[in-house]
């Protein structure tokens, strides 16, 4: 193959090797950004997932919370009935705050 | 007589030959060197004999002319030391003999022969020969030197100096129709318009030198024409119009053993074949061109032949090598391509594999929470139905109570006043009635209980003791005489939790117990113990009071009541009195009852 033509003939494939690295950086770059991308993205979701779980917790405890304290108080007003006494309005309060 | 005519005769004939051998000599000198068509070493040893001759009869002259056209003709064959040797030797006798014109010659003829190997000595010698000419107006010597140094200062790249000569020298040849020298003067001109790329013209004069030329058949000259008509195409890059002309020049030349001209037609197509990228050709002329020009110059040749062998080997080389880098750089990119499939695929499958395992973790992630939440919803339901149950129950005991209680009130209290309205109503209807109330009471006590049973799950052992150690304090206080003790056995297990229900009745017996001993045994001492076995409770009431004789008193309410309440709690009372000993009331109930 003549001098000139085999220069022509390399040429090309240098460019060729050229483009194949430009692809090769632009694989990388998008494998990147598709692990970048959904690694931020589910971090944030698992943020809000976590506040709204804990803000779910909080209500519920202190609902749980706050019918241990009727229950409890309840309790203590029934201990206050004194057998000698009959003093059974002393023992039954009514917890009005209470919806039936 | 004879001797002296002999001699006489010899003497003639001396004369006679020798004269004979001038001509001969003067002849041989004058032949025009460019046009003989002999072999060059044969055109030197015509010469060389003639000088001999010459030197035999001491004929300097012709001594001196030989070693010219020697010099010339070395010159030609580029033996430039030999020619020098010649010229120098032709010089002196030309200088002895006062032969100015053939001096200017010489001087002139070294100077342009000297020309390729030292410009500055060439014309300094062809100034001094031209100076002699012009001195002593030798038209003929100066035709030729005019000419000459013109083409010296054409080689010194004083194109406009160069053609003021040549016309000069052309001036002269014309008025004395140098038919030989005039081609010389236009091919020198030709030169000159070829440098100043007025291409045109430098073809017109070489062409009219040629067709000179060609007439006086100059083979010399002819051959150099066909050169410099090659040299003005290839000043016009018109390579392949050039070659044809070198190839005229090229057989004329080598028969003439022209060498200097051979080895520049050499090179000339060697450098044509180069600009046309032929390898080959290139260096066949090259080679050829080292060749003839190693034997006329230095070794210095042999280094340009390797450095173009070189040159082409290099290029073969380079074309191999590009070759080469071409395929590997194919092969190259094939392996690019496969590996960036291949790890772009692998790239993509980790991808997938890392968002599957984010999501999944996400995932689990909201399961537990779901599962904690759903764990404290369940507990939240629970507790929230616990509570509203106990807060539903607690709101109807109490509305039960409030109503039922006041209306049992409200009994009560209609029975004071029928017993207080009426002053004159019987003790039996009196006593009744007070039954009534103290029942209708005793009923309200019970709802009590009832409601706060119903509302109280359990009852601790502990606060079940607590609540009866206070009775019996009370009990102590409102009767200072009695001796009141209590006591609960130490195996038995303080944490058990009883119901209300077991509590309140438990406590009812106890306390039915102790009031009965206070109000009706008269007992000084009163005992309460708690113990049990495996699966029993057992208290026990006991007094040193008067006691009774069951079979004789019929069991009262009180009695009855503590029978009925341990009932309840699936338990069994009994009751052992003895007549001033005392009575002792025991209550058995399971313990998981």
């Amino acid at each position: 193959m003549p001098y000139v033509e085999n220069r022509k003939r390399n040429l090309s494939l240098v460019l060729k090797l050229q483009w194949n690295m430009y692809f090769q950086l632009a694989i990388i770059i998008i494998l990147a950004l598709l692990l970048i991308a959904p690694t931020l993205w589910f971090s944030r979701e698992k943020k809000s997932i976590v506040f709204a779980h804990r803000n779910t917790l909080f209500n519920l405890e202190n609902a749980i919370s706050i019918n241990m304290s009727q229950i409890d108080l309840r309790r203590q007003n029934l201990n206050k009935y004194e057998f000698l006494k009959y003093n059974v309005h002393d023992a039954l309060i009514i917890q009005n705050e209470i919806e039936l | 007589m004879i001797r002296f005519l002999l001699l006489i005769l010899v003497l003639f004939n001396c004369t006679s030959f020798y004269s004979q051998d001038k001509v001969k000599i003067d002849s041989i000198n004058k032949i025009y060197v460019q046009g003989l068509n002999i072999p060059q070493d044969s055109i030197v040893a015509l010469f060389q004999k003639n000088l001999n001759d010459a030197e035999t009869i001491a004929y300097e002259l012709g001594m001196a002319d030989a070693y010219s056209q020697l010099s010339l003709v070395y010159g030609y064959q580029g033996k430039y030391e030999e020619s020098a040797k010649n010229a120098i030797n032709g010089i002196k006798i030309y200088e002895k003999l006062n032969k100015l014109d053939r001096v200017a010659d010489y001087y002139a003829e070294m100077g342009y022969t000297m020309k390729y190997r030292d410009l500055e000595k060439g014309l300094y010698y062809m100034q001094k020969g031209k100076a002699i000419a012009e001195e002593n107006d030798f038209e003929n010597e100066l035709k030729d030197i005019y000419n000459n140094y013109g083409v010296l200062k054409e080689m010194n790249h004083e194109l406009d100096s160069a053609l003021i000569f040549y016309n000069k020298g052309l001036k002269i040849k014309l008025e004395i129709n140098d038919t030989i020298g005039i081609p010389y003067s236009w091919s020198n001109m030709a030169g000159v318009y070829g440098l100043q790329e007025n291409f045109l013209k430098a073809r017109e004069y070489f062409n009219k030198s040629l067709q000179q030329r060609l007439v006086w058949a100059d083979s010399l000259g002819i051959a150099e024409n066909y050169t410099q008509l090659g040299e003005v195409f290839m000043a016009e890059k018109k390579w392949n119009e050039a070659i044809p002309l070198m190839h005229k020049s090229l057989p004329i030349s080598l028969n003439k053993q022209y060498q200097n001209l051979t080895q520049y037609n050499y090179k000339m197509l060697s450098d044509i074949f180069k600009k046309l990228n032929n390898a080959d050709s290139a260096l066949y002329y090259f080679e050829k061109y080292s060749t003839v020009k190693d034997s006329v110059h230095s070794l210095k040749v042999q280094q340009n032949i390797s450095a173009l062998n070189i040159e082409y080997e290099t290029e073969k080389k380079q074309n191999e090598i590009l070759q080469q880098r071409a395929q590997l750089a194919e092969k190259d990119l094939q392996v690019r391509r496969k590996n960036t499939l291949i790890f772009g695929s692998l790239g993509l499958a980790f991808v997938l594999a890392f968002l599957g395992y984010l999501f999944y973790n996400q995932q689990k992630l909201k399961n537990r929470q779901l599962q904690k939440e759903g764990e404290l919803k369940a507990a939240l339901a629970q507790i929230e139905t616990q509570n509203k149950l106990q807060e539903q129950r607690l709101r109807i005991s109490r509305d039960l109570h409030d109503n039922i209680g006041a209306q049992l009130t409200f009994i009560i209290s209609s029975i004071d006043n029928l017993k207080f309205g009426f002053m004159d109503i019987s003790k039996k209807l009196g006593d009744k009635l007070t039954n009534i109330s103290n029942f209708t009471s005793q009923t309200i006590y019970e709802l009590r209980d009832t409601i706060w049973a119903m509302n109280k799950e359990n009852i601790t052992f502990e606060d079940l003791q607590a609540r009866i150690a206070n009775f019996i304090e009370h009990a102590k206080n409102a009767s200072e005489e009695t001796e009141f003790s209590f006591h609960i056995d130490q195996e038995v297990d303080k944490n058990h939790l009883f119901t209300s229900i077991e509590g309140m009745n438990i406590y009812r017996i106890i306390q039915e117990a102790v009031n009965n001993a206070l109000k009706y045994a008269e007992a000084k001492a009163i005992t309460v113990y708690i113990s049990d076995d495996e699966d029993e409770y057992h208290i026990s009431i006991e007094d040193n009071g008067k006691g009774f004789d069951k079979n004789l008193i019929e069991m009262g309410n009180g009695l009855n009541n503590m029978k009925k309440r341990a009932g309840e709690i699936n338990g069994k009372l009994i009751v052992k009195s003895n007549l001033q000993k005392g009575t002792h009331i025991r209550l058995v109930f399971p313990i998981n009852s």
